[in-house]
């Protein structure tokens, strides 16, 4: 089947300037301050190729974001941050979205987490079978229909 | 007739202005698939109008690292905000719960979770049996040989015996398994003595037709990468097109156009740089959902039709139904690898679906568990005190719930009420300069206390499966957004805008195919229904085609 072209992905490219990276590592920072379990904020993502994939799935919000970027670059972040969250949710939530999204992004993080990702699992033959037994639908069963009979129109 | 067969752009349309379509319908997606190929199997050639583009399964994020990213970005559920080519705005801003749709061959199912059940016999007889609403003009036993068919063609995934329906043949495939967090969940269930079954998806577990087994990926909200979900780009389409459909990508219908008796002569549409064109049909089938359908009736008004298309009643847009849904997280100790999917439901239970007015509103609400999700979905599903924690914090709440958790979605019905509408909006546009669809929905009292009251007992049914927090989420804005009513059928028409298979009482030549139709919300999912009144409908057309009035 010949299909007609997609214009799905056609829109401005998403990347931030240097100033608005080094902005971002500081609000990342603190969604994320450093402790003792989980891997630095910062010593993830080293060559910057995570970013690029949050920021290519972030498109819509590319104008909102970097102009908190910009305007957080002028203010402590902390105080920043919290004015942003009572005043714009959405750019809050937005800024949110990609520190995190980036760092929940990282394998590292997700193996300090215990995450695997996304495999494909294919169904084994009786599997389906196995989380019923043995009799795990017995009491359904034994109680029997429930719908309501209606009088037919 | 120079209208070519086959799929392309808008832009590479060239059929000459004396060309007449047997049918045009507006929307590729469900309803409009089951209307194209089964006409199309009746030799009537059709011309699929649609503004959306092809989605490719390699352009799904399910199996890829940003995949939860982009469910909060490019494939967010809000046009609104992922703002596609192929969104127009729709104004939510006096909305308690946003829309939901998706524009592109394949409509709602490329972003529905499959979730495939059958309304129960009493959704359709809601007047009678509980005094409120009103009665379907057909009933479950009318529609369940379509619904039989419909789930063949999407490839069921189903146990058969369900106590919560009246028996019926058995679907294309076995139940899914229901998973470590499933089974948990039916334990507590079973403790409570409440009914249970392993819920119906539209996820095959083997090869049929273009659709092949499901992976578990469990991100079906987002597209299958896998191709195992039944979306109608994979379903349906294909088999039209061979039967000589003609489906036109990036295509804006804005007109229904008619003639001075009232009957539809055709429609008025762009391509995506602007280009106005014009198409005569003989017939009209309006297929682009309970948001757009009512758009575009009431943007094409005449003098025959001045109140906007098919609208002498002036229900068009409104009775909008889009099923409240609230949702409780159980999390336990043990790690079920809770997201495996697929998702897809897990279980359901129909235990709190019918009336009893001791609780203090009437109808009910479906429950379905669902798996949860990778760290950063699971970073929303904590209570709101641990997620405005941050750092080490933070990571330790995700930790403790993801793969631990399991989903209660509480599914509720919501009334019919005329003030819950769509109308046009009087200032927003399309980037054609269509009026915009607004949006005006509140819950009402009854949805208020059903939600309540079901969230109280969907946290005592976690705890009886061992979970030892339940983390409760009032209506979610986003979640479903079902989209229904606004084109309502029955026998009167003063009452509603169609008869009770789609053909519009005042234009005879107009047919409306998606969830505009509904007359009652009920409490379940809607695509089976709506293919399955889809299939019907078109059952019906061709039935009477040989009557059929037409303008040219």
């Amino acid at each position: 089947m010949n299909m007609p072209p997609n214009y799905r992905g056609v829109s401005e490219p998403f990347t931030l300037t240097s100033n608005q990276h080094a902005t971002m590592l500081d609000v990342a920072a603190w969604f994320l301050p450093d402790g003792s379990t989980f891997p630095p904020v910062d010593a993830v993502d080293s060559d910057g190729s995570i970013l690029e994939l949050v920021l290519q799935e972030l498109r819509p919000w590319r104008r909102t974001i970097q102009s908190c970027l910009d305007s957080a670059a002028e203010h402590d972040m902390g105080s920043y941050l919290q004015v942003l969250q009572q005043d714009d949710l959405e750019a809050y939530e937005a800024l949110r979205t990609l520190v995190l999204g980036r760092y929940l992004t990282a394998p590292e993080v997700w193996a300090a987490l215990g995450y695997t990702g996304r495999r494909p699992s294919p169904i084994g033959v009786g599997e389906a079978e196995r989380w019923l037994s043995p009799d795990l639908l017995q009491p359904v069963l034994d109680r029997g229909k429930i719908y309501r009979p209606t009088p037919s129109g | 007739m120079t209208i070519r067969r086959g799929t392309y752009d808008a832009t590479a349309f060239d059929a000459s202005p004396d060309d007449v379509a047997d049918v045009v319908i507006i929307g590729a997606g469900p309803s409009g698939a089951v209307y194209a190929k089964y006409l199309a199997s009746w030799g009537f050639h059709v011309v699929c109008l649609e503004q959306g583009d092809w989605v490719g399964t390699a352009e799904y994020t399910g199996n890829r690292q940003e995949y939860e990213v982009s469910m909060y970005g490019t494939w967010h559920k809000n046009g609104n905000i992922r703002k596609l080519p192929s969104d127009y705005p729709v104004d939510t801003s006096e909305a308690d719960v946003i829309p939901v749709m998706y524009n592109a061959v394949g409509g709602g199912t490329i972003h529905y979770g499959g979730h495939f059940p059958r309304m129960l016999p009493s959704d359709f007889r809601v007047r009678t049996l509980d005094g409120v609403a009103d009665d379907w003009p057909l009933t479950y036993e009318d529609l369940a040989p379509y619904y039989v068919r419909t789930e063949a063609e999407f490839a069921v995934s189903a146990m058969p015996g369900d106590p919560a329906y009246p028996d019926g043949p058995a679907a294309p495939n076995p139940a899914l398994p229901i998973n470590a967090y499933g089974r948990k969940l039916a334990e507590g269930f079973n403790a409570l003595g409440y009914s249970w079954w392993p819920a119906p998806n539209a996820i095959t577990q083997s090869t049929i037709g273009d659709l092949v087994p499901c992976v578990r990926y469990g991100t079906c909200e987002a597209g299958c990468p896998n191709g195992s979900k039944a979306s109608v780009d994979i379903t349906h389409w294909p088999a039209a097109l061979k039967a000589g459909t003609t489906l036109v990508t990036g295509a804006w219908v804005s007109e229904v156009t008619t003639n001075a008796k009232g009957l539809a002569t055709g429609v008025v549409f762009s391509d995506r740089n602007g280009v106005q064109r014009r198409l005569r049909t003989d017939l009209v089938v309006m297929a682009a959902n309970g948001i757009g359908t009512p758009r575009l009736l009431l943007n094409s008004t005449s003098a025959a039709h001045p109140n906007g298309l098919a609208n002498s009643s002036d229900l068009v847009g409104r009775n909008l139904m889009l099923h409240p849904t609230a949702m409780a997280v159980g999390v336990f100790d043990e790690d079920m690898t809770s997201w495996r999917g697929p998702a897809g439901q897990n279980i359901h239970s129909y235990e709190f679906y019918e009336t009893d007015v001791s609780r203090g509103f009437v109808r009910g609400a479906k429950w379905l568990s669902m798996p949860t999700s990778g760290p950063l979905v699971t970073s929303d599903l904590l209570a709101p005190a641990d997620r405005d924690t941050r750092g080490e914090e933070l990571l330790d709440h995700i930790k403790r719930v993801m793969g631990h958790s399991v989903l209660l979605v509480i599914l509720t019905e919501d009334l019919p009420h005329e003030d819950n509408r769509v109308t046009l909006d009087p200032v927003a546009t399309d980037r054609h300069g269509v009026p915009a669809a607004k949006v005006t929905y509140r819950r009402d009292q009854n949805n208020i206390d059903m939600v309540a009251w079901n969230l109280r007992k969907a946290e005592e049914a976690l705890h009886a499966s061992g979970a030892r927090d339940v983390i409760l989420h009032d209506v979610m804005p986003d979640q479903p957004g079902h989209l229904l009513g606004t084109a309502r059928m029955g026998t009167d028409p003063e009452t509603s805008v169609t008869d009770p298979f789609g053909r519009a009482h005042d234009v005879s030549n107009l047919w409306i195919a998606d969830g505009s139709l509904y007359v009652t919300s009920g409490g379940v999912n809607p695509t089976n229904t709506i293919a399955a009144l889809a299939l019907r409908g078109v059952t019906e057309l061709v039935r009477r085609a040989a009557d059929q009035e037409v303008a040219s």
